[in-house]
């Protein structure tokens, strides 16, 4: 079949070079057309459910809201497991679907079943619906207004009615959050003291206030002629109108919502609240939506705002447009990584043209691999796949490959036809071209085959890790199978076109002639020595190998964003206005590091949001300058980390965005060891994880053991007396309306103002609701018209009690984290597991689970070591079939540690960490070491059965030196190509590609040695083969 | 077969270093539960060891240790606690009552008194017309049994007349006792009652004041305040009569009978009232609310013992005022209250329990 392709590619070149030609522009096309983006989509195949519960305490949204929500979505087909988080007046519940399933479909199906809900849920709570998918990395744009004369509501409604529709509008917006200002309210402010004055109830004043305000439509008159539409006016539609609003008549006298409220525009209760550089304001952060490309949305929303400078200047508001704007990583990154492929790419056209000293033959060459890697772009684009720092990484490290297939082929073709033209007898030209390709092709065909199979584990990869390598891992296996479709077709055709006549006249490259010349002679010596030679390596491999587990690890290297993400969190109950307090503190801190441009805070969370932030928790946006250099921004970091650890009473951490955003996406707990305990009831479930707690800490080696579910928030209990409401003739709910109303507010009706709605709310004055003393003095008529205070009819008392409510898998769990230092985790979970079963009693209600990032990481671990061990075989299975013999793929694999050797020696130069992109650099080391050790025993096979030679030092001297051009060629293209990016990596975009490009420079510089020096060696010495 | 030796050697090394390898692996994975999925050792920001030294015990007591550098960070302020005396008024609400009924009764009283007036002098003049006839009869029986039998009738009539009178008057006096209270019933019966005439005059007005469930007005309170709206400063005083007989409508408390300045109140309106508050202790240290913070289900306050040393004390037995708290014990003039930062202090000492928000 290859004969018949390559054949097929000789006789039709004039089509299969119209067909690459076309390919290449399409290429191109599409190449400028496609968006550009950091990552690959990695968020878990999520649907996160939000519900409100307004006013609501933690317990009461737990049972009434998170668990109909529970059972409404158990069952659903595809779900691998539910987490929910109950907090005061919100139920999150994340609904994890297994990997392979339609994150489209699963939100169809989670919506139906949401849709029965609507009856289920209490009044005023929800509705329970699915937050907008976002995309993995979310924010798309963080920006902020601030303004010295505007009212914090004034902005608001600017931020609300201007600014937020006008980004929603964008395509590839998936939400706004909004942090801070005040949401602008009609509030009838009840002044509790004239409601006993008067002896009204709340009630009363809601019910008048219900009755007065809303937007109404009032229908229509047709006769036979026409349609008179009814236009309704006159409802009170402003404060001074519903101040006139009768609420009953008390001796002849009319009394009005005036008569005992304060009608005025207030703010709603606060979820949040925002600071821009030490100034209260408002900060919205944009969210891209699922598969939205980041920079192609990002420059769309300032499109779409570049026409509101106007407002903002009419309004006196100051804008902050770019307090996090995550595209200028991508812009930077991507045009270093651009211009350093161009370098690279320069060096490949350099070094092939002083090689082989042909330009048509450098022009193949050359031309083989960027068609390569469109036609590759091409297809990845066609499977939804966009252009990311992943999928650059795959092209950029299948280059090796590329580059080999297109010298090898070309240098081949070209050195048979120069043969050909001194030969006595003298081959036609089309069978000189086809034999020259079909005698390298079969071991290029199973050499592709073989580097592509190696990479398949890393597209089984599960979670996050899966996610965002499989792009990388299609990426590279498309380039070198096309790259290997490319040598079979386009480079036979293009090299009997360009080469048939040419190479003839040609005389062998100089530098090559010189360089064999020189490279027998080394051998020659070398051939003298072969132990020392093979003890020499020996001791190489294992000092490299000795040194390779001291290196440290990393998921993913510190990526150079010029921003930091810091988050900071102090005990729960703490409040907005506190948090701010010390935000401002801290910002005043951080703008005085050299290199900062501006640092924005929110507190609390976003109104819609899938967060359960509370009001004790903060992030800060820091934003560096453009120009700092990787090292800089390090600086920044551990100045920003210095003043953290200065500031007391606050958790604290400080990442880059991207790596913010992948460890929050890590599923589960990220704590290496987790106790989670299970059962219902409550207290005995943090009697017992406190038991639990107890017990971890004195395991030696227990750091930081934590109860996930705190039990400190402070709390004010009310306990309604059930039987003096009885006395009093009250029922239960309306003495929660009228507490509901009072603190939280109850929504009465609308009101429209111009254009815009906003809600009419009866409730208590502000300081009246920032007053504890308030609650007890709560007015409440009773059935016989007296008015007592709530204190009488409730038993209220300050309380610890719960900020949050957890469950996994419908069930109330408690969990126990810790860290674990001094010890390995192994023993440490062995120890805790037996001491924890003999020391507390549990009971079947009451139960323990044993788990732990390490332990899921060890289980993810297995699979992928179980993988690929059964690839190995596979691959070396390949192998077999490729050189055919056992002996010699023994004789190969020995020598593949060498070739890594100088992979982990760059490790060690460049003083990195161990990423996965490390090891993928590994991975592509070992596909190229394989295939240059393919080739050469191929060779070597060729030479014998072929064309008869006897199996001495001669022939091997011969097969090496024919070799030597195409493995010196790739070595010296892939470095060179890779050099640029992997000189200085510590600085944005290179960041994961340059470890990768420093071990496989590495790595191809021991693996090159090894391949024209050793391996030859070896092979002299302890291969056979027969004629 | 001698050649194979070394390649097969080289090939079990390569194997016993491979699996050497990936057991090292697998335990530093383990160790580093954490660094396995990418979280760099000192990227965990969350300092074990530094909330640790930032606290210490001091006799029995656990203090929070912050150098002057993270106070300032922390924008920590102290004020000195201040003993002050304290007059708390609780606030309250009254009702200017019509006093008609007891101009009703009162009037009756009155009339039933001229009545009983009259009747008295009937009755004199019947009694010495009966004593007359009865002497002539008994002297001279000149004059007819029958008119002797009238004069008598006509007497012993006025007489149950004047009993009738005497207990109408005492009903309506009972009547107002019960409906207004015996001090007003006095001074309204009372002859020349200044109080009367004037609330006759609609120079002053009888006021009710509804105390709440719990409030207590001072034995020896001669006034309170009162306005017709919220405004302190401009209430005017209004003069204790007496408990009242009837209670508000809408509060559940005690009850009393004020009298006040008519001017601008008018007969139906309901008023404010302003009255010291018995419950407080007249002086203490005041401690104010933003130093106050919550904790375990009771307030306290920090107290800055050292220049790096800070205190939690308990409020537990504070009275609340208006402005804050008052309290006797475990604070001592000049004490440097935390007024900014309570709760920076809070969260330091409970660092241990601040949840990790990754974790979730």
């Amino acid at each position: 079949m290859l004969a018949a392709l390559v054949r097929f590619s000789i006789n039709f070149r004039g089509v299969v070079i119209g067909t690459a030609t076309l390919l290449m522009i399409y290429g191109l096309y599409q190449l400028n057309r496609a968006g550009l983006d950091i990552f690959p989509e990695f968020s878990p195949n999520l649907i996160v459910v939000q519900t409100e519960a307004p006013g609501y305490s933690t317990e009461r949204v737990e049972i009434l809201v998170t668990r109909p929500i529970e059972a409404a979505l158990s069952g659903l087909i595809g779900i691998d497991h539910v987490r929910s988080e109950s907090i005061q007046g919100l139920s999150i519940v994340n609904v994890y679907f297994e990997e392979d399933t339609n994150i489209f479909r699963n939100r169809q199906l989670i919506s139906e079943r949401l849709s029965a809900l609507v009856d289920v849920l209490p009044e005023g709570v929800g509705p329970a619906s699915p937050v907008p998918m976002a995309s993995s990395s979310a924010t798309i744009l963080t920006m902020g207004v601030t303004s010295d004369t505007k009212s914090l509501m004034e902005l608001r409604s600017i931020v609300d009615w201007n600014l937020v529709p006008t980004i929603l509008s964008v395509p590839g917006v998936a939400d706004v959050n909004v942090f801070g200002g005040e949401i602008k309210q009609l509030q009838v402010q009840i002044d509790k003291d004239k409601l006993f004055k008067y002896g009204l109830g709340i009630d009363e004043v809601v019910t008048a206030a219900k009755q007065a305000t809303g937007v109404f439509g009032a229908g229509f008159i047709e006769n036979t002629n026409q349609r008179l539409t009814l236009k309704l006016n006159g409802l009170p539609d402003n404060k001074d109108e519903l101040a006139k609003v009768v609420i009953k008549h008390i001796d002849g006298l009319s009394l009005t919502l005036g008569d005992v409220a304060t009608i005025d525009y207030g703010a709603e209760a606060a979820f949040s609240k925002g600071a821009i550089m030490a100034k209260e304001g408002i900060v919205l952060m944009v969210i891209g939506q699922y598969n939205a490309n980041t920079l192609t949305v990002s420059n769309a929303v300032e499109d779409a705002i570049s026409g509101m400078d106007k407002i903002f200047a009419e309004n006196d508001v100051s804008f902050h447009p770019g307090l996090f704007r995550p595209a200028n990583y991508i812009e930077r990154s991507v045009s270093s990584i651009v211009g350093h492929l161009l370098i690279g790419g320069l060096f490949v056209v350099a070094v092939l043209s002083i090689f082989l000293f042909n330009v048509r033959t450098a022009f193949i060459s050359v031309l083989a691999i960027p068609l390569s890697l469109l036609t590759a772009i091409l297809m990845l684009l066609e499977m939804g796949i966009n252009l990311n720092i992943m999928v650059i990484g795959g092209l950029a490290i299948a280059l090796g490959e590329v580059v080999d297939d297109a010298i090898i082929d070309t240098e081949n073709i070209f050195r048979r036809l120069r043969q050909n033209h001194l030969s006595d007898n003298p081959q036609p030209l089309k069978d000189v071209v086809f034999n020259a390709s079909m005698e390298v092709r079969g071991s290029v065909v199973y050499a592709s085959f073989i580097v592509a199979l190696v990479f398949v584990p890393l597209l089984n990869l599960s979670g996050i890790t899966g996610r965002l390598f499989e792009p990388l891992g299609l990426a590279y296996i498309l380039s070198i199978m096309l790259s290997l479709l490319v040598a079979l077709t386009v480079t036979p055709a293009l090299c009997y076109l360009l080469l048939a006549n040419s190479a003839s006249k040609a005389d062998e490259p100089f530098l090559i002639r010189k360089m064999q010349q020189a490279y027998a002679r080394l051998l020659r010596f070398i051939a003298r020595y072969p132990y020392s030679i093979i003890s020499t390596s020996l001791v190489l491999c294992l000092l490299g190998m000795s040194i390779l587990p001291g290196v440290g690890g990393q998921f993913i290297p510190n990526l150079r964003e010029g921003h930091y993400i810091v988050h900071t969190s102090s005990i729960s109950g703490t409040s907005l206005e506190e948090s701010i307090r010390i935000g401002n503190q801290l910002t005043r801190r951080f703008m005085d590091i050299p290199g900062v441009i501006s640092v924005s805070q929110w507190a609390g969370r976003a109104e819609r949001g899938a967060d359960t932030f509370g009001t004790h928790y903060s992030e800060f946006e820091v934003d560096l300058k453009r120009d700092l250099t990787g090292s800089e921004q390090q600086t920044v970091l551990d100045e920003i980390r210095n003043i953290l650890d200065e500031f007391p009473g606050l958790r604290h951490e400080a990442h880059n965005f991207l790596s913010e955003r992948i460890y929050e996406t890590i599923s589960g707990y990220t704590a290496p060891v987790v106790v989670n305990i299970y059962g219902n009831d409550l207290d005995a479930l943090d009697r017992k994880a406190n038991e639990v707690a107890q017990v971890m800490r004195e395991i030696r080696g227990a750091r930081s053991v934590q109860l996930q579910s705190s039990t400190d928030t402070p709390m004010l209990s009310i306990s309604l007396d059930l039987d003096k409401l009885k006395q009093y003739g009250l029922a239960p709910v309306a003495v929660a309306n009228m507490i509901k109303a009072g603190f939280e507010g109850q929504v009465v009706g609308k009101y429209q103002d111009t254009n815009r709605v906003h809600d009419v709310v009866v409730v208590l004055p502000k300081p009246e609701r920032q007053n504890p003393a308030s609650v007890s003095e709560l007015p409440v008529k009773v059935a016989d018209g007296l008015i007592v205070p709530l204190s009488e009819l409730a038993d209220i008392r300050y309380q610890n009690g719960r900020y949050n409510i957890l469950h996994q898998d419908g069930q109330r769990v408690q969990s126990i984290t810790s860290e674990v230092a001094g010890r390995d985790i192994v023993s440490f979970m062995k120890e805790l597991e037996s001491t924890v079963l003999e020391r507390v009693q549990f009971s079947a209600e009451l139960y323990p689970e044993f788990t732990g990032a390490a332990i899921e990481q060890a289980k993810a671990r297995e699979e992928l070591i179980v993988l690929s061990v059964m690839m190995m075989l596979v691959v070396l299975m390949l192998i077999f079939v490729a050189i055919k013999n056992f002996w010699h793929v023994i004789l190969m694999l020995l020598n593949f540690p060498f070739a890594l050797v100088g992979g982990v020696i760059a490790v060690l130069l460049t003083g990195s960490n161990l990423s996965v992109g490390s090891l993928v650099g590994f991975v592509t080391l070992f596909g190229i070491t394989i295939r240059n050790s393919i080739m050469l025993v191929s060779h070597y096979r060729f030479l014998i059965e072929e064309e008869k030679l006897p199996w001495n030092l001669e022939t091997v001297i011969l097969g090496a030196q024919e070799r030597l051009p195409s493995i010196l060629m790739t070595a010296l293209v892939t470095s060179l190509a890779m050099m640029p990016i992997a000189i200085n990596s510590d600085n944005p975009g290179r960041e994961i590609m340059g470890p990768m490009a420093s071990i496989i420079i590495g790595g191809l510089v021991s693996s090159t040695i090894l391949n024209l020096l050793i391996m030859p060696s070896i092979m002299m010495k302890f291969a056979r083969f027969r004629h | 077969m001698k050649n194979y030796v070394l390649p097969v050697l080289l090939f079990i090394l390569l194997l016993a270093g491979t699996a050497y390898y990936l057991q090292h692996d697998k335990q530093a994975s383990a160790e580093s539960g954490k660094q396995e999925i990418g979280i760099e050792e000192h990227e965990d920001d969350d300092d074990e060891l530094d909330h640790d030294i930032r606290q210490q015990l001091v006799q029995g007591n656990l203090s929070v240790i912050l150098t002057t550098a993270a106070q300032s960070l922390a924008g920590i302020k102290t004020v000195p606690a201040e003993t002050m005396k304290f007059e708390n008024e609780l606030t309250t609400f009254a009702m200017v009552i019509d006093p008609q009924n007891l101009f009703d009764l009162r009037y009756r009283y009155v009339n039933t008194l001229a009545n009983r007036e009259v009747l008295n002098t009937t009755l004199a003049n019947s009694r010495q017309v009966l004593d007359q006839l009865n002497q002539l009869n008994s002297e001279t029986t000149n004059i007819s049994k029958r008119d002797l039998q009238l004069a008598r009738s006509q007497f012993q009539e006025n007489k149950a007349k004047k009993t009738a009178f005497d207990v109408e008057l005492h009903n309506i006096r009972s009547q107002m006792i019960q409906q207004w209270n015996r001090p007003l019933t006095e001074m309204a019966l009372k002859e020349n009652s200044e109080l009367f005439s004037r609330l006759t005059n609609k120079e002053e007005l009888l006021v009710l004041m509804s105390l709440y469930k719990g409030q207590k007005l001072a034995d020896d309170a001669a006034f309170v305040f009162i306005n017709n709206n919220n405004d302190r400063n401009q209430a005017r005083k209004a003069y204790v009569i007496s408990p009242a007989t009837f209670s508000n409508q809408t509060l559940q408390g005690e009850t009393y009978f004020l009298r006040t300045n008519a001017d601008k109140f008018r007969v139906g309106m309901r008023l404010h009232v302003w009255l010291p508050d018995m419950r407080l202790p007249k002086e203490g240290i005041h401690i104010p609310e933003q130093a106050v913070v919550w904790y375990a289900g009771q307030p306290w306050a920090y107290v800055k013992t050292e220049d790096e040393l800070f205190n939690r004390h308990s409020l537990l037995d504070a009275v609340k005022t208006d402005t804050g708290w008052l309290v006797k014990e475990n604070f001592s003039d000049g004490d440097q209250l935390v007024v900014f930062g309570a709760q920076t202090l809070l969260s330091e000492e409970f660092k241990w329990a601040i949840p990790d928000e990754d974790d979730d």
